[in-house]
């Protein structure tokens, strides 16, 4: 693909005009902690490279926590458009496979969900190379690399001076074509200074994920059952928070509910998590997954065998916000591990 | 934009109280609503919230739907309060509704327990109404006592049918029974069907359908011979919101009538 050079300087200059057509969430260190997280550029402000992902996923501008979906009774059944989401500088890659999960759920043609849609279509995402994982991150656990390739309008990989800027739709080519004045052509050392920031970048992550390295696929590892060992040693440290399902930017479980506002009724979406007791409590008796171990598997079952089913890949990104955000300090890593080395592991198969 | 959330407006022609803890509602949906047997819809009690119900009228009838109401909790008790005239919502129809492609030539058990005959009833009244291309019907309920036998006023007008036997059973009578007393599973002991040529539709509590299925399975049934009418929780209806799971299955999209060998390994399957 094309690519150009954007020195540190314009890029704040670019990031001001693209400003002027609606807000702009930038990737930036977090002013009270070493994490890196989302807000609002301000004109004049330089982009502070974090080379990491947010603390924030896409999901909550796609899918907010809460919406209010339709008011009833009322004279048509159709929807106003939501809102366009701001756009978004500083995504990683693992936010954009993300995406891959929600966008087979919500963009489905039957009862075609527009309120994911709309916003969907509309999201204009410039996403970074990483270069400064953590110990939680896991892309290449899930075989995605920590740059992107694919799936974003513009693209930013950190080189001497600036940025190498490839452009990945219309709408980034656009962008960029509407300010060339901006961009100077990328040389072959900047592409190469990149090349070698990704592979060392890779190998980081590799490195970080080699004690998790398995040999049966994951979906293989769940289907050999109820193993007690490894699942109740973690399921012991789970307090069922749901900050793992909350922060995961490919759950996508919601429970619509009704309320009396004034004379008129609301329906609101919500962000609702499997873990929780009442998720599937029925009246009348009959709840699934009364137990929490039962609940706790479920989650790894729905991510990692039935969406595999479904859908043909894992419902995971390797983001590794689950690890971070656990109060119980549960790593699914290190649970595939432990159910590779359990007794009723798999044989690993020949060649 | 299309919205899937939103419930087109149904007003209630009539309540019928058919048994001391269920109620039928009769609506008039703002606009007829095509479904076929099986299929469910939403039902909204207006700002309190939905449930999902299987509409047991005939689907051939689009401008009067019936929907047969357990008072259960919260959303089911608030229906139970509603009187004719006033307005609920309605959303759907989902899931795949009843194989009736499958049942074609085939001896088609149907067992219900309780206010599992309401769904069955729209199964019921698809088979009679096209009965010369099912072998046979064999009605199998049960319910807790007399007085909650669903539709008991309809059960002779049934067996009076070509090809249709029914077969009723209580868990505990009264003074004035005379029937059989014993669950439902009672009825499934020493089947007089041909089981190589039967399938089975089941619909009622989560515990009943699963010793009806042990039972068939016992008397000779493959699990690719039973379908379940599982009971989830449900909210979106539509796939997405991933509570109504069974395995990698939704039971509204995929279900709700689900066939037994698909589903028979995943975990939680009789919750």
């Amino acid at each position: 693909m094309t690519t150009c050079f954007i020195s540190d300087s314009n890029l704040g200059s670019l990031l001001d005009a693209l400003a002027e057509a609606g807000p702009v969430l930038t990737n930036r260190p977090a002013a009270d902690s070493d994490y890196a997280t989302y807000a609002p550029h301000e004109k004049g402000a330089a982009f502070e490279y974090t080379g990491i992902r947010p603390t924030e996923s896409l999901k909550g501008l796609l899918f907010p926590e809460r919406e209010k979906v339709a008011e009833y009774p009322a004279t048509s059944p159709e929807a106003p458009e939501p809102p366009a989401p701001p756009a978004v500088v500083g995504a990683a890659n693992c936010d954009l496979k993300a995406l891959a999960s929600l966008d087979a759920v919500f963009l489905s043609d039957d009862f075609r969900d527009g309120f994911y849609a709309h916003r969907r279509q509309e999201l204009f995402v410039i996403t970074q190379d990483c270069t400064n994982p953590r110990p939680t991150c896991a892309c290449t656990y899930l075989g995605f690399k920590p740059y992107p390739e694919e799936g974003f309008d513009l693209n930013l990989s950190q080189v001497e001076g600036g940025y190498v800027v490839e452009a990945g739709s219309e709408k980034g080519r656009e962008l960029i074509e509407g300010h060339s004045d901006l961009i100077r052509e990328s040389t072959k050392e900047m592409l190469a200074e990149r090349d070698s920031k990704r592979l060392a970048t890779l190998k980081a992550v590799e490195e970080i994920n080699k004690d998790y390295v398995i040999n049966a696929s994951r979906r293989e590892l769940l289907a050999a059952g109820d193993v007690e060992p490894p699942w109740t040693a973690e399921v012991s440290k789970c307090v069922e928070c749901a900050a793992c399902l909350f922060a995961c930017p490919t759950c996508h479980c919601f429970l619509l509910y009704d309320q009396k506002s004034g004379e008129t009724n609301e329906r609101i979406k919500a962000w609702d998590a499997c873990s929780y007791a009442g998720y599937s409590r029925m009246a009348g008796g009959g709840t699934p997954r009364a137990f929490l171990l039962e609940r706790f598997r479920h989650r790894y079952m729905h991510k990692f065998d039935y969406f595999v089913e479904n859908y043909g890949f894992e419902m995971c990104s390797g983001c590794g916000r689950c690890i971070e955000a656990c109060t119980g300090k549960i790593d699914m890593r290190k649970l595939f591990k432990a159910l590779e080395s359990s007794e009723a592991a798999p044989a690993p198969e020949s060649g | 934009m299309e919205n899937p959330y939103f419930p087109l407006p149904a007003v209630i022609k009539d309540v019928i109280e058919e048994t001391p803890t269920i109620k039928t509602l009769v609506l008039r949906p703002e606009k007829p609503i095509a479904f076929k047997a099986g299929q469910f819809m939403q039902l909204t009690a207006p700002g309190l919230g939905e449930a999902p119900f299987t509409p047991s009228s005939s689907p051939n009838v689009a401008e009067r739907m019936e929907i047969s109401i357990l008072r259960a909790g919260r959303v089911t008790e608030a229906l139970h309060e509603m009187k004719p005239g006033d307005a609920v919502g309605l959303r759907g129809p989902f899931g795949k509704g009843y194989p009736l492609d499958k049942l074609k030539g085939a001896e088609v058990l149907v067992v219900g327990g309780g206010v599992g005959l309401a769904p069955l009833r729209s199964l019921l009244l698809a088979l009679f109404e096209d009965i010369g291309k099912y072998k046979r019907v064999s009605v199998k309920y049960g319910a807790k006592i007399p007085a909650e036998l669903l539709f008991h006023r309809l059960f002779d007008e049934w067996r009076k049918i070509d090809k249709v036997d029914m077969e009723v059973t209580v868990d505990a009578g009264d003074d004035a029974w005379q029937g059989r007393v014993g669950l439902v599973t009672t009825l499934l002991k020493d089947l007089d069907l041909n089981i190589a040529q039967s399938y089975a539709v089941s619909c009622g509590p989560a515990i009943m359908l699963k010793f009806v299925t042990f039972e068939l399975l016992h008397e000779g049934y493959k699990p690719e011979q039973i379908y379940l009418s599982m009971n989830r929780r449900m909210s979106c209806g539509t796939g997405k919101c991933g509570r109504c799971n069974v395995g990698p299955y939704y039971l509204c999209k995929d279900g709700p009538d689900m066939n037994y060998a698909l589903i028979k390994d995943y975990p939680n399957v009789f919750a």
